[in-house]
């Protein structure tokens, strides 16, 4: 308690910075997967994709990323059981943004694809299983965090299959592609617009002070989707079929109609990144607030700061326009073969999955969502050609993040033990 | 610096390389009516140029299949067998191959067409030459086919082309009839050595036709489902 009392704002600055830090890095690295598809796909300019990003980013965090920011904050290790030592608590869950920070540091700087949420849960059940004691780890809640890594790619994956094999049926298996695109699309933008509202409103808007009964909520989000569906339709109708383009102009005709679906789709996945994610950088840091302001009483029950979330916020939007674009552009430059009648699918499947994954509070990889969706689309013959390599790192670092982070986020335990006591 | 991203998941599609290399044998076919036209009418230099541009055709097609090939590693996972597509790909190249071989051995013997045979020997010519246009035509509808990620519609379409393949070598195959036949009763005529290798390039040129033949069915197959 003395000690909570004694360096109250040194650790809570150290936490700000740390939150804020790891935000920053979020929005400067991980975002671009999120926005990468849309700007290769040539759906959005990188200017376009970070004013998306800024302003989606932004709004999922807020809005929607309570639920899981409780979980990281909370609902990993049980507060109550800390009440005699809440010191401990602000140690770990410091030394768990400096470890995760550190880790991404390393993986950025060999350009291995490392998820955030993973570091950041392996970093906080590492020092709590190692140095505060096995049970104070609630590995019920562990366990189902753990399969939702496993169960949110193959759903994302099962949601794109079933989404790009619609499309096919509905318009690229056509002769009149172009015109049924048309007739279409506003139905996939109405789903777009339903599923991310309707996910928010029933979950995400409990702290802004907003509840909506169930009843409310379908019907408010069948209104925001069908008013999606009409602003998309104005913007496809503005579209014409350019006349003698040959078989080539076909398609490109038919892709600028898709990238119209994307812009959408790029919307809800900025926005379901934003509700997952910030918890990463800012799950932590509402711990050590909660602690510290009330100076040294645990008290689970509290509820979540705003400004905590703000925060978090913030500091996505800062590493977006600092260093973001750039990786965007990186990243987007790279691919040439999702075009946007694939993207969406996989963007639209992953965001929904994600925004339930944020609803359920779970904290899952936004990125490996991603490659379950794309997966998905290759599976229904969507993709020229995918290289399964890339998956076998990918499952590799995550293998390897758990423990590189639960080492580290161990080491500065003991470092903060020593020097705060 | 960054993360490595996922979305190099995303490799190099087959299929633009593909169309490109189908488009440089349905061209290096068409240079081979060009190169008997020019032959036939006793215009000699017309015909090495002719030859010559054969030759980097040729050059262009199997660059292509080696990059192809290249970027078709084992760990691919494509929405068609890789063995398909491979195939594929090396009956595509059959074309400029046999092309190639044609005005090779046309130069090498400094052949000249009999008379006697020069009207059908052109017709056959073009219709051979006509196969192997419609069979590059129709792998370059492999965009289509992966556009709309394997459709039954553009299968049928496919389909249609096909068919006109087939019908077109068998056209072929008729003026091959009477390009013989018509050989035949010039033969006594020639020396034995000129007609053993007139034989001879009238026998490849019906390959050509039957190897774009072949073409047209390995593409159909790699659409079934």
């Amino acid at each position: 308690m003395e000690i909570i009392t004694q360096f109250g704002s040194t650790l809570l600055i150290s936490g700000c910075v740390l939150g804020f830090f790891m935000a920053w890095g979020i929005g400067s690295n991980d975002v671009a997967n999120a926005m990468g598809t849309s700007v290769g796909a040539k759906a959005l300019t990188l200017t376009g994709a970070i004013m998306v990003a800024c302003v989606f980013e932004f709004a999922g965090a807020y809005l929607a990323g309570g639920e899981v920011t409780q979980t990281i904050r909370k609902g990993i290790i049980d507060p109550n059981l800390l009440a005699d030592t809440p010191h401990y608590l602000v140690y770990g869950m410091l030394s768990s943004l400096l470890a995760a920070g550190i880790w991404l540091l390393v993986a950025s700087i060999f350009g291995w694809p490392v998820s955030t949420t993973h570091s950041i849960v392996g970093a906080i059940v590492g020092f709590a299983a190692v140095c505060i004691g096995s049970e104070f780890v609630q590995w019920g809640k562990v366990g189902s965090i753990a399969s939702s890594w496993v169960v949110s790619p193959l759903l994302a994956g099962t949601i794109s299959f079933g989404i790009f094999k619609s499309v096919q049926i509905l318009i690229l298996d056509r002769p009149d592609q172009f015109q049924r695109a048309q007739k279409f699309i506003p139905g996939y933008i109405f789903l777009v617009g339903f599923v991310i509202c309707m996910v928010t409103l029933l979950k995400g808007l409990k702290h802004v002070g907003i509840q909506f009964s169930a009843a409310e909520s379908l019907a408010l989000a069948a209104a925001f989707g069908a008013f999606l569906a009409v602003v998309g339709r104005f913007l496809i109708s503005r579209i014409k079929e350019t006349a003698g383009g040959g078989r080539q102009g076909k398609h490109s005709d038919l892709e600028k109609v898709f990238a119209v679906l994307m812009v959408f789709t790029a919307c809800s996945m900025a926005f379901a990144h934003g509700s997952n994610d910030v918890a990463n950088a800012v799950g932590p840091l509402a711990a050590v607030v909660n602690i510290v302001q009330s100076g040294g009483s645990v008290m689970a029950k509290s509820a979540l700061p705003g400004w905590v979330l703000l925060v978090g916020a913030s500091g996505i939007v800062l590493g977006l326009v600092m260093l973001g674009y750039r990786v965007i552009e990186t990243v987007g430059r790279n691919i040439t073969e999702l075009t946007p009648s694939r993207g969406f699918a996989a963007e639209l499947a992953a965001a929904t999955t994600v925004v339930v994954a944020s609803g359920a509070s779970l904290p899952i990889s936004t990125t490996h969502t991603l490659v379950g969706a794309v997966l998905g689309v290759g599976l229904a013959r969507g993709i020229g050609a995918i290289d399964v390599r890339v998956v076998g790192k990918i499952i590799l670092s995550w293998i390897v993040t758990l423990p590189a982070g639960a080492s580290l986020s161990i080491l500065f335990f003991y470092t903060f033990k020593g020097i705060f006591g | 610096m960054s993360r490595g991203s996922f979305l190099d998941l995303l490799a190099q599609s087959p299929v633009k390389p593909m169309l490109e290399h189908a488009l440089i044998a349905g061209n290096c076919a068409d240079e081979l009516g060009v190169f008997v036209a020019a032959l036939s009418e006793n215009d000699w230099s017309s015909a090495v140029k002719s030859r010559e541009r054969i030759v980097e055709l040729e050059h262009q097609a199997d660059d292509l299949k080696r990059e192809i090939r290249g970027h078709l590693p084992k760990s691919l996972f494509l929405p068609v067998p890789r063995a398909d597509l491979l195939d594929l790909v090396r009956l595509v190249d059959q074309l400029p191959n046999t092309a190639k071989d044609i005005s090779g051995l046309m130069t090498g013997r400094k052949m000249r067409i009999p008379e006697g045979i020069r009207g059908s020997f052109t017709d056959f010519v073009t219709k051979a030459i006509g196969t192997a246009r419609q069979a590059s035509a129709s792998v370059e509808r492999l965009d289509d086919v992966f556009g709309a990620a394997f459709g039954g519609e553009v299968a049928k379409t496919l389909g249609a082309l096909v068919r006109e393949l087939d019908a077109l070598e068998h056209e072929s195959d008729e003026a091959e009839i009477i390009v013989r036949a018509e050989l035949f009763s010039v033969e006594n005529d020639l020396t034995p050595i000129e007609v053993v290798f007139l034989y001879e390039v009238v026998k490849e040129i019906g390959e050509l036709a039957d190897r774009a033949q072949q073409v047209g069915h390995r593409l159909l197959m790699l659409v079934a489902k």
